[in-house]
């Protein structure tokens, strides 16, 4: 019996001692080879389906053309980039399920993406305690200080401080909000009634809808009773087309501002955005010659009447400050990118870009008119010094 | 049609001693999970662990449904409340963290057991069965997704929470991949033989001739509602069990966990196994989980075309699912066979 229990006892320790040695023989000596020599893996993890379907592809494509550009130039410090593109849905259970993919089972060097801040919550629950890289390339509400999370789109002291002085000055001193129900709106939100206060102006009301709301009436119905100078709209991804739908055949006749409208949004209903006001990072009208011919190798590679906007320009961006950081920083090693990636710049469609100490990136406020699916600069503010009060990474 | 079910009910009384071929099965499928950890690394063993308590969850729409014939369309809305429960709990309210898994645990399945006893008792008692129980309980999935995503000061709405806690047992963590996946399988295998047996009993035959007529079951002196709702609810409180374990395994509770998309899936996953096996529904969530693996990494689009197709050949071509059905056509052969002679 005793006998019995040894050999199985034995056979246990054989498969574990197997196990191990399989295990240590995938995941040392030959990671620390590939880490060094192979190619560089990227995760791209994003809301290709659901809500941001709209935003989404433009994104990946300016993704694709950052790491085709890379790869025909012969790619990042010598080593060629692969990359593996994730759905996160615009749930959060979505991205949490991807990110943790892309970073435990595809084992990428970094992950780049992300639209709705519901999402860079989720994956950074992820990415962060496991000291991985996140690069999120979506404008947002800041507040977020993480050495491991690094953002290339704008914060509100970028878009919404300048926005609103310019539309207190022009527009009138009241707005009433109404947003999609999820971090970005709410946190925007505080951002605005403070940035309005700051400049002697009020925010009449802020009412926040679930995702695939239908019927923006009832509240359209409310705001024409508060009577504000301009509409501040905050929906997400298909959501505000939905409310630019009846927010038009409502006819209010009020201003409308949303810092969510871009050249995809206006060139999909140009009518719908008509007179309009935004405020992005990158419209497709600057006239630079790194625009041009931005502009020029995105249309050969996706057709000319593609638009591109800030998130997609953001994304492009990200990829190739993630380059010049490993270059700096001689390995993909995370630790050492991070610290690298402080200290890289790149000439951007929008200008140069770079990141501050609290890893957001400097960029442009430029605030502007859509014009039959253009858009009209009616202030450039140039580039802007993120601000996250209290952070110093 | 009732002629031939009484006797084959009570042939199954006299062979209830020996092991059914259910039971070798899910010993089998047992002994094969708790060795699988030495084969799997980190990130593997959280996706065996997670399908393990989708298993869970779909062993408890087959401890209602299977054994019932009763189908819940609902069930999402249970295994929602459970993940709900915990997370609120933990996120909400200042527990002791050496006990706060536990409290969570209990806010959820005790939900779960409220919602189902009240719900059920309306509607069990007041006769309504068949489809209109399925569309009661659809409805049922309805209102708690929109109470979860219209209520963001509690429930986090559309994003739903994140940061619950792992599974705490008086200061014992179970956070790691091993750990947790045991703690699932522990969990499953003690759901998985505590049904087998109750319904390998008397329970389950009464349960099984309510199938074929209450109304007989009734005048034998039965209360037949009582039993269909107190089955209704420890099947949701099962399901509330899986939520809860799954919410903190995971560390987040989003909408997706309570919508009528998870409530069809925990229905293909029974079905795929064969409904009223129990076993069958454990088998049928690995199925499915690794069908949509293999399928996903070929082509993305092309798993919800696949399961939606299956979902109709269900319906239409073997409603009591695949195994069932090769089951009934070789005992269709036999028969013919038989009459041969």
């Amino acid at each position: 019996m005793s006998k019995r229990n040894l050999t199985r006892r034995q056979t246990l320790a054989t498969i574990g001692k197997g196990a191990a040695l399989a295990g240590a023989a995938t995941l040392g000596m030959p990671a620390i080879v590939r880490a060094q020599s192979g190619p560089i893996k990227l995760g791209f993890l994003s809301g290709l389906t659901g809500l941001e379907t709209i935003l989404g592809e433009t994104q990946l494509n300016c993704f694709e053309l950052a790491v085709s550009q890379i790869n025909a130039a012969s790619g990042i410090a010598g080593r060629q980039v692969e990359f593996i593109v994730e759905d996160d849905q615009t749930t959060t259970k979505g991205a949490i399920e991807k990110a943790r993919k892309l970073i435990n089972q595809d084992q990428v060097d970094a992950t780049i993406g992300l639209i709705a801040s519901l999402t860079h919550v989720a994956a950074r629950s992820v990415t962060t305690p496991a000291k991985k890289l996140l690069m999120y390339t979506t404008y947002y509400e800041g507040e977020v200080c993480e050495r491991y999370f690094f953002s290339t789109g704008q914060i509100p002291n970028q878009q919404i401080d300048p926005s609103v002085e310019w539309l207190t000055a022009n527009e009138g001193k009241t707005t009433y909000i109404i947003g999609s129900d999820y971090v970005w709106p709410r946190k925007s939100a505080d951002a605005i009634r403070a940035s309005m206060e700051a400049k002697g102006g009020k925010v009449l009301d802020a009412e926040f809808f679930p995702f695939g709301t239908s019927d923006f009436g009832p509240a359209l119905d409310r705001v024409k009773s508060a009577n504000p100078d301009f509409v501040w709209c905050m929906c997400a991804g298909n959501d505000l087309i939905t409310f630019l739908k009846q927010f038009n055949s409502f006819g209010l006749g009020k201003q409308l501002f949303s810092q969510g409208l871009d050249d995809v949004f206006s060139q999909a209903e140009p009518e719908l955005t008509n007179g309009a006001i935004s405020n992005q990072a990158y419209f497709m009208g600057i006239d630079s010659e790194a625009n041009n011919a931005f502009k020029k190798a995105y249309g050969d590679m996706f057709g000319a009447d593609k638009p591109i906007n800030a998130i997609g320009e953001a994304a492009y961006n990200a990829v190739y400050l993630y380059k010049a950081a490993v270059e700096k920083a001689g390995t993909t090693e995370t630790e050492a990118v991070i610290d690298a990636l402080g200290q890289v710049s790149f000439d951007a469609p929008q200008g140069t870009v770079g990141f501050a100490a609290n890893n957001v990136a400097r960029s442009n406020s430029i605030l502007a008119r859509a014009n039959n699916g253009a858009w009209d600069v009616i202030n450039n503010y140039g580039q802007v010094d993120p601000v996250v009060a209290g952070c110093s990474l | 049609m009732t002629t031939t079910t009484m006797p084959s009910a009570l042939g199954r009384l006299t062979q209830r001693r020996k092991l059914g071929p259910a039971f070798i099965v899910a010993i089998v499928v047992v002994i094969v999970l708790a060795v699988l950890p030495a084969f799997a690394e980190g990130y593997a063993l959280t996706s065996y662990r997670d399908v393990l308590l989708f298993a869970l969850f779909a062993l408890s729409l087959d401890l209602f449904w299977g054994k019932t014939g009763i189908l819940s369309f609902g069930h999402a809305t249970f295994f929602g409340l459970g993940a709900y429960g915990i997370a609120i709990t933990a996120i909400h309210f200042e527990i002791d963290p050496s006990i706060v898994s536990l409290v969570g645990m209990l806010v959820g399945v005790g939900m779960a057991a409220g919602v189902a006893l009240v719900v059920g008792y309306f509607i069990l008692y007041g006769g309504v069965r068949g489809a209109y129980f399925t569309i009661v309980t659809l409805a049922l999935t309805l209102i708690a997704n929109h109470v979860a995503v219209g209520w963001p000061a509690v429930t986090g709405g559309d994003s739903g929470l994140i940061g619950v806690p792992p599974i705490s047992i008086f200061g014992w963590t179970l956070a790691d991949p091993i750990s947790s996946y045991y703690l699932a399988l522990t969990v499953l295998a003690a759901c998985l033989f505590g049904s087998m047996w109750v319904m390998g009993g008397r329970l389950g035959l009464i349960l099984t001739a309510i199938q074929d007529d209450e109304i007989k079951v009734r005048t034998l002196g039965y209360k037949t509602p009582f039993l269909l709702l107190m089955t209704f609810a420890a099947s949701a409180s099962m399901a509330a069990v899986a939520g809860g374990l799954y919410a903190a395994a995971n560390g987040f509770v989003a909408p997706d966990m309570i919508a009528l998309l998870l409530s069809t899936e925990v229905i293909i996953w029974v079905a795929v196994g064969g409904s009223g096996t129990l076993i069958g529904a454990v088998i049928g969530t690995a199925i499915v989980w690794w069908l949509q693996q293999k399928i996903s990494s070929i082509n993305a689009s092309a798993w919800p075309i696949a399961i939606g197709s299956f979902f109709i050949l269900l319906v239409l071509v073997f409603p009591k699912g695949p195994a069932a059905f090769v089951i009934d056509r070789i005992r269709h052969l036999r028969r013919e066979e038989g009459a041969d002679r």
